[in-house]
């Protein structure tokens, strides 16, 4: 966390007095750091507790497939709900129109679930799966208070009062001649959001959506592009907000989509998975539920050398019950024993195959 | 982290022997490359570390640091765990920070005006540290240079060629970071090309070919085209990146250290009452720093004790100052006739942080002193003092002991405690300890 006044010894006091869990919407993280969440809860734990306040998250878009969509209305609908404003920018004529496709939150229905966890804990359990029962003791603790991650249902609009007024300001991103114009709204929303020792009151979030549309008069002004982009990744650092940035590597030269994802302190990328695959079917168990792949690239570092790796970097995207997103860990199908040829060969070949699929790696 | 570092130190031609042979003006550039995969930015910490430690060449070297890639208060925290204060650093103008996140070079000059400026800075900085000292430029990253440079590598090679003459001129070292995975689709005379040419060390970090793994978190080739015995030799290590030099006590790293490194030191009869503690888990870690008193001006507030003044526990000294603190103030404080009368109350208080120096200042450097004394070391000279140091002790038993210990509680001095000590080391052969015993009076 920037400091204003730089500490000379270890040992002075810490100012910051309002700990950010009173502000509903931000948690403290390692390192000095604040987290503002991602809007969808097994993200938010792969990513060690969210997206941290002051980084510059890329996500990469598949040409194929619309999922980065589901990434940025979560994250704009999670803002919404804690009341943070949110900067939107997309290559349309007319973004407010987005808004209205914006989740809201679900609101389970819990009479039974409160009797049956009653009943249960009666009796005496074996906890021999007892990754369930962690789960069901961390929805009894969270009630009363605004959660920090919310769950999402996607089959509903949101709200009608928490798009309204000021706290949701569109730019479209095709007025933009060059984008001198939309970096000077850009600095004057952030400099709402200014980062010092005190309090925090709230934050900010910035959603620009297919930043390098062909559509758009800028496009082949590759360096102006990229000269933006640091310039509000700097801006952001220096603030309590968060870019949420997506771009589609493919109609990009390799160069500056690499540039660009030596930018990103947090680089997620989504592949889409094509329908009726059937080797990718035999490969992979619930491959009829996914909707796309989501890999995550870098996870951000603030104040620490250290680099994050994580267990598995690919998860699978699917929709709970067709409203909530959820993100599972790639699983490999059993192998077919019934089937004449070796296990050697069958594993051979379906792996084989894989590589023909997309051409990215999948790894478990 | 010895072992590794010390593998990379070598490598880069920076040995123990450095700060007494190295020629005084050897100017060298150092190229470090990284991917999306695996950050470098670790060897870069490492480095800065290196050379604003105070053991590196008598305190004498600068590190300016042109920082586009990360602010301040990053690079403050990172190196804070590893052991260095670089805000402290910073105001001691030993190290020279140019933060040029928000550098956008002006239309009207062009690009060309805004790099100009910037070298025209490090010039000036490097020209007023030029007299014995030994500089050190680190641009981070060059990349992002050629982003504020819109794109003009032209520009970009005139200002590296511009530095590179720094080496010569002054001596300088120049490191620099860039990501050569963004110029691997271009072909012919690239970016990383021409600046591998200009560097005399290039370091690459890339990931395993086997992909990122928690254990390893990624290999470093260091090519050294200059110096040393690795002259023209490729080395190439695996890497794991530590928070800090301390290893952690939760995945074992902690007891490793310990029953390797540590253990051995140990005199051998307690060594196995200490390896035995290590795997039956008992470690307590507590941090140990080196807190000189400051004037806390805030009124209606004191600090006493380890908050106001910590030094090394070896002496157990901390609460000496502690206490006699507190019975200079109840003195002072008993004279007052009202706590509500701020003028007195910051006399007395003014007059409370000259009367505790004798004492404190005692104990802090008994504290320091012994500290120096029963470090491990490599040095002949200390290990000599210690192995007196020893035996004195060992002589007496009670009486040697309580002659060393009695001062620090009395806050005699320096010399009052010491001069035993030294008397003995310097006297410490058998004839000398024989005349010693028979004339009962030194010489």
């Amino acid at each position: 966390m920037a400091t204003s006044k730089i500490r000379t010894s270890s040992f002075s006091r810490n100012i910051a007095t309002a700990p950010p869990s009173s502000v509903p919407g931000l948690k403290y993280g390692p390192n000095g750091t604040i987290f503002l969440s991602s809007g969808i809860p097994d993200l938010d734990k792969i990513l060690g507790g969210g997206f941290h306040l002051g980084s510059l998250v890329m996500i990469m878009e598949d040409t194929d497939a619309p999922h980065h969509m589901l990434l940025l209305r979560t994250f704009m609908s999670q803002g919404l709900v804690h009341n943070q404003p949110v900067l939107y920018a997309s290559p349309v004529k007319n973004p407010r129109a987005f808004l209205g496709t914006l989740p809201t939150t679900f609101v389970p229905k819990d009479d039974n679930k409160s009797r049956n966890t009653d009943e249960q804990q009666k009796d005496l359990r074996i906890a021999w799966q007892y990754k369930k029962y962690l789960g069901e003791n961390k929805q009894e603790e969270r009630d009363g208070k605004m959660e920090y991650c919310n769950d999402f249902d996607l089959r509903k609009p949101i709200e009608k009062h928490l798009i309204m007024g000021n706290r949701v300001e569109c730019v479209s991103l095709l007025d933009c001649s060059n984008l001198d114009g939309f970096r000077d709204i850009s600095s004057k929303f952030i400099s709402q959001f200014p980062r010092y020792d005190g309090n925090i009151t709230s934050a900010g979030r910035i959603a620009i959506q297919s930043f390098c549309a062909p559509q758009c008069d800028y496009y082949d002004k590759e360096w102006e592009m990229l000269s933006f982009i640091r310039s509000l990744k700097s801006m952001v650092r220096s603030s309590n907000t968060v870019a949420f940035l997506t771009f589609p590597p493919s109609l990009l030269s390799s160069s500056v989509s690499k540039r660009l994802q030596h930018l990103a302190d947090t680089l997620l990328s989504i592949k889409a998975i094509p329908d009726e695959d059937k080797e990718l079917a035999t490969l992979l168990t619930g491959y009829q539920d996914m909707l796309g792949l989501l890999t995550i690239n870098k996870v951000s570092r603030f104040n620490t050398q250290v680099p994050v790796i994580l267990d598995a970097t690919t998860y699978s995207i699917k929709l709970q019950k067709r409203r909530s997103i959820v993100l599972e860990c790639l699983n490999q199908a059993p192998v077919d024993g019934s089937s004449g040829s070796s296990y050697g060969t069958s594993g051979g070949g379906s792996c084989g195959s894989s590589s023909k699929t997309g051409g990215g790696t999948l790894d478990f | 982290m010895d072992r590794p570092a010390s593998l990379l130190d070598e490598a880069l031609g920076f040995e123990d022997g450095d700060s007494k042979s190295r020629q005084p003006r050897e100017g060298r550039v150092v190229l470090l490359e990284d991917c999306v995969e695996t950050s470098g930015a670790f060897v870069l910490h490492h480095l800065i570390k290196r050379f604003l430690s105070p053991n590196h060449s008598s305190s004498d070297s600068v590190v300016i640091f042109v920082a586009f890639a990360q602010p301040f208060s990053h690079y403050d925290r990172i190196l804070r765990k590893m052991g260095c204060n670089l805000a402290v650093q910073r105001e001691n103008k030993r190290l020279i920070f140019f933060d040029m996140l928000m550098l956008e070079c002006p239309d009207d000059d062009g690009t060309e005006g805004g790099l100009l400026a910037l070298y025209g800075n490090i010039h000036k900085a490097v020209e007023f540290n030029s007299l014995n000292k030994n500089i050190t430029i680190i641009i981070d990253d060059i990349s992002l240079l050629e982003v504020a440079a819109n794109g003009s590598t032209k520009d970009v090679l005139n200002f590296m060629h511009y530095c590179h003459t720094l080496t010569t001129q002054f001596g300088c070292t120049i490191i620099t970071v860039i990501h050569d995975d963004i110029y691997s689709s271009e072909d012919g005379f690239t970016l990383p090309t021409q600046l591998e040419y200009l560097s005399d060390i290039t370091i690459k970090a890339e990931p395993l070919v086997t992909g990122l793994a928690a254990d390893i978190h990624g290999q470093l080739t260091v090519l050294n085209k200059g110096l040393g015995r690795w002259k023209g030799k490729i080395r190439n290590f695996h890497y794991r990146v530590k928070e800090n030099s301390v290893p952690s006590a939760s995945n074992g790293d902690l007891s490793n250290y310990l029953k390797t490194i540590v253990a051995l030191q140990i005199p051998s009869e307690l060594q196995d009452g200490f390896i035995a503690s290590i795997d039956k888990g008992k470690m307590k870690v507590m941090p140990n720093r080196r807190i000189p008193a400051s004037l806390l001006l805030t009124p209606g507030a004191l600090l006493i004790g380890d908050a106001l003044n910590m030094c090394h526990p070896l002496t157990g000294g901390g609460m000496t100052v502690a206490l006699s603190d507190v019975v200079i103030l109840c003195h002072l404080l008993r004279h007052l006739h009202s706590l509500h009368d701020p003028y007195a109350l910051c006399k007395y208080l003014e007059s409370f942080y000259t009367l505790r120096k004798p004492v404190s200042s005692t104990i802090n450097i008994l504290a320091e002193a012994l500290y120096k004394v029963f470090c491990a070391s490599h040095d002949k000279a200390w290990q000599e003092m210690q192995e007196a140091c020893f035996e004195y002790l060992r002589l007496g038993a009670l009486e040697g002991a309580i002659r060393t210990v009695c001062p620090i509680i009395k806050a005699e001095g320096f010399r009052q405690t010491f001069f035993p000590v030294t008397v003995f080391a310097y006297y410490r052969n058998v004839p000398m300890i024989l005349w010693l015993h028979m004339t009962s009076s030194p010489p």
